[in-house]
């Protein structure tokens, strides 16, 4: 793989990572709407 | 210092040069005088410069960050922590070609970004979930680096994240039982044991002197959490349950000897002494029980015997490392005993004698001590040098 690519794949993967944590709240939400902590928690 | 002429005076002289049939000699010499007092690229004052600029702009952007975080929307927070991570990388991907050093500094910050990136989007969005799996997400976006760029930092970032991921994963199940920093400890020694080994000799100089530092400060905060002794938080705490202690012992010994067994084989001894270390020592304690009002106080302190095996474990490593001939090993061997001899000496004679007579006798430990440790260590790193220089004499 050429370096420039390696270092592109490394950082779609690394975003990836850190994007499914709020993939994860987006699932857990549609799940159930209700569940702690509520959406307005979110804004302070 | 002297020019090239008054050398080549010397050397005409000497009858090693001749100035007419060496013509094109001196020439080329003149040439490359001429390049190496023309001033350098980046010279150390504009170096520092630039790191004291970029540390400087970092902090800028940061406080700028912090002053408005507060009145974003968790959706502008997101995008700003993926900039982060991605501004990074980007530079990295950049300066591939030009430089390599950049490159690879630019690609380890992206991945320790990636950490604070995990914590910052479950703190955005309120996560609530078994931390250490954050520790995790991170170890793998190392893993990914090290497993595309093959750089020394990204190795660096994963052999040190997953045991982090490993010790974070016990002290989550430790939490509120009694004895958890002596689980949490004896993680830290035997894991300790396996890093100050595992990379000896390795060409890798970077990855096994960072490793070997880390796993150097891992002993010795392990040896000082299982001398707390038994802790419990409250009067209702229980000991860990089974299940929870056969993943541990599963973590604490079976994976370093995993490791031991299939990757390096010489660092057998070293671990299996680690393992006997984390076994013994939460034994060897001296159990005091006072009484107080209407409650009962039980507090532990290490005995002779755990001060005897920390000091024969540290010389233990220290005959390791002149047997795998590493100086480094040696030092710490050496080092290692020095503060356990000091840590008797705090713990049970310091307090028994009058304030200056245990004064005058920490001095003369430390005079004492240092120049017997010191002539140890010379014998030793002697010892070591010959053993290395013996079989070259052989062939």
């Amino acid at each position: 793989m050429k370096p420039a690519r390696a270092s592109m794949a490394l950082l779609a993967i690394q975003l990836a990572l850190v994007s499914s944590i709020a993939a994860k709240y987006l699932i857990d939400r549609s799940r159930n709407p209700y569940a702690w902590p509520p959406r307005h928690s979110l804004r302070p | 210092m002297p020019d090239l002429e008054s050398y080549l005076a010397r050397w005409q002289s000497a009858g090693i040069l001749d100035r007419e049939s060496d013509a094109g000699l001196i020439a080329r010499m003149r040439a490359l005088e001429t390049e190496e007092k023309k001033p350098a690229g980046l010279r150390w004052q504009s170096l520092v410069a630039l790191i004291l600029g970029a540390i400087l702009l970092a902090c800028g952007v940061v406080l700028f960050v912090s002053a408005h975080w507060d009145h974003l929307s968790p959706l502008v927070r997101f995008l700003l922590v993926l900039a982060m991570v991605s501004f990074f990388h980007i530079g990295g991907a950049l300066s591939r070609e030009g430089s390599r050093i950049f490159s690879t500094t630019f690609h380890a910050v992206g991945t320790i970004a990636t950490g604070a990136a995990i914590a910052l989007v479950g703190q955005i969005f309120n996560i609530h979930e078994h931390w250490p799996s954050a520790v995790l997400l991170w170890a793998i976006a190392a893993f990914a680096g090290f497993v595309l760029l093959h750089d020394e930092a990204q190795q660096t970032l994963t052999a040190l994240l997953f045991p982090a991921w490993l010790a974070s994963e016990i002290a989550y199940a430790a939490e509120g039982h009694i004895g958890g920093n002596i689980y949490f400890g004896r993680f830290l020694i035997v894991w300790a044991a396996l890093f100050l080994t595992i990379f000896l000799g390795s060409r890798r100089r970077t990855v096994a002197n960072i490793c070997f530092a880390a796993a150097a400060i891992a002993a010795v905060i392990g040896i000082s959490l299982i001398a707390q002794g038994w802790i419990s938080q409250s009067e209702n705490s229980t000991f860990l349950p089974l299940g929870s202690r056969i993943w541990d012992w599963g973590v604490i010994a079976a994976v370093p000897l995993f490791f031991t067994l299939f990757r390096r084989r010489e660092s057998l001894i070293p671990v299996t002494s680690g393992i006997v270390l984390a076994i013994v020592l939460p034994w060897c304690a001296q159990v005091t029980t006072e009484n107080f009002g209407n409650g009962v106080r039980v507090s532990h302190s290490p005995n002779a015997a755990a001060h005897a095996l920390v000091a024969a474990c540290a010389m233990l490593f220290s005959w390791w490392g002149v047997r795998m001939v590493s100086r480094a090993l040696v030092n710490f061997g050496i080092v290692g005993f020095a503060m356990s001899v000091v840590w008797f000496y705090f713990s049970d004679v310091f307090d028994k004698v009058g304030r200056s007579l245990g004064l005058m006798g920490l001095g003369i430990l430390f005079l004492a001590g240092g120049w017997l440790l010191e002539k140890t260590r010379r014998h030793l790193i002697a010892q070591m040098l010959e053993a290395e220089v013996s079989p070259q004499e052989a062939l």
